[in-house]
């Protein structure tokens, strides 16, 4: 009876009671009173009350939960690659599988220990969840504005090209994502630019010193998706008062 | 209008009625089992729409009665069913 509002048991709640204590109300009684109760608490809001209290009531949820959320940070590092242009790789498969090859990888892993103990992860998990999370993006200094290629298992990119390859690893630890950026890039210079270095046919240099940023969504844009949910309830508990008004 | 109503203003045509025998009748008449949540809220609507309004309560028990707002509704909506029904009932022939 309390989950009704007061305007209503003043008017109905003794009436009521007298009609339960008639009729022994079972759980689907029970079911059937509260909703009729929620109903009658929707026919009171005002719209405009409605629309502001769900759009603050969504705001809120979505900055707790932003709050809540781990914080992830991309670590990004450019290599500019300049020279003459060479032939494309016969081998542009090796390329990748040799700079980023698990044995690599899981050395890296081991170096940096990026992951807690408590994970308990096997070295092919290591590996694969590393690779999950670092991302290599090849930019052409000629050609196709901006060409993607993220390394996965196998994946090949192609560095005998002039432009800039940006590589970039997500984690929670600014400084390990800073770290691991770092050695991905020894990694490829090690593998692709010494031997051309040497023949002095390609110069390269790194562009910027790695930099981190939050990823994922931005406070605005998930208070914002708040605010649009808050509405969407809004708009669910305006249809349903229109039904108890009719 | 929605079914509650229509079988509360259904079950107040031959009579005065408090809400244990509304729901106990429209059992009767129509084999529906209105929840008390869903009858209270169909006389709250109807009261509102003047369509009903209370007599005086006896022993916490309050009966409520059909106004001619209510009858005149009620007609309207049983005419408005019997022609759905005839129509229906006339193609199921010819079917």
């Amino acid at each position: 009876m309390k989950l009704y509002p007061a305007w209503w048991r003043a008017r109905y709640g003794s009436e009521f009671e007298a009609l339960l204590e008639q009729m022994n109300p079972d759980v689907r009684d029970f079911l059937n009173i509260v909703g009729s109760a929620c109903l009658m608490r929707v026919k009171q809001f005002d719209p405009t009350v409605l629309a502001l209290t769900c759009g603050l009531i969504g705001m809120a949820i979505a900055a707790g939960w932003y709050a809540g959320a781990q914080r992830l940070y991309a670590s990004t590092l450019t290599i500019a690659i300049q020279g003459e242009q060479q032939q494309p790789s016969r081998d542009p498969l090796g390329v990748a599988t040799r700079a980023f090859s698990d044995q690599r990888l899981l050395a890296l892993v081991q170096r940096l220990q990026p992951y807690d103990a408590h994970h308990h992860f096997s070295d092919v998990d290591a590996v694969q969840r590393f690779r999950h999370e670092m991302a290599v993006r090849f930019t052409p200094a000629t050609g196709p504005a901006r060409t993607e290629r993220y390394v996965g298992a196998g994946e090949p990119f192609v560095l005998q090209e002039q432009g800039n390859l940006q590589l970039s690893f997500v984690h929670a630890d600014p400084r390990t994502a800073n770290a691991a950026v770092g050695m991905l890039a020894t990694l490829v210079i090690d593998e692709n630019f010494r031997e051309a270095m040497a023949a002095g046919r390609t110069r390269f240099w790194v562009a910027g010193p790695p930099k981190h940023d939050r990823t994922g969504l931005s406070f605005l844009l998930v208070v914002g998706l708040g605010l649009g949910g808050g509405w969407c309830a809004a708009i669910v508990v305006a249809v349903m008062r229109r039904r108890v008004a009719h | 209008m929605s079914d509650p109503t229509l079988l509360v203003l259904a079950s107040l045509a031959d009579g005065d009625k408090h809400g244990y025998a509304m729901m106990e009748d429209i059992r009767a008449f129509s084999g529906t089992q209105l929840g008390p949540g869903t009858l209270y809220g169909a006389i709250t609507r109807l009261e509102e729409l003047g369509w009903i309004r209370a007599l005086e309560a006896s022993d916490r028990r309050r009966p409520y009665r059909l106004t001619p707002d209510g009858r005149r509704h009620l007609q309207e909506q049983l005419e408005s069913l019997s022609q759905i029904v005839k129509t229906g009932r006339q193609r199921l022939k010819h079917a």
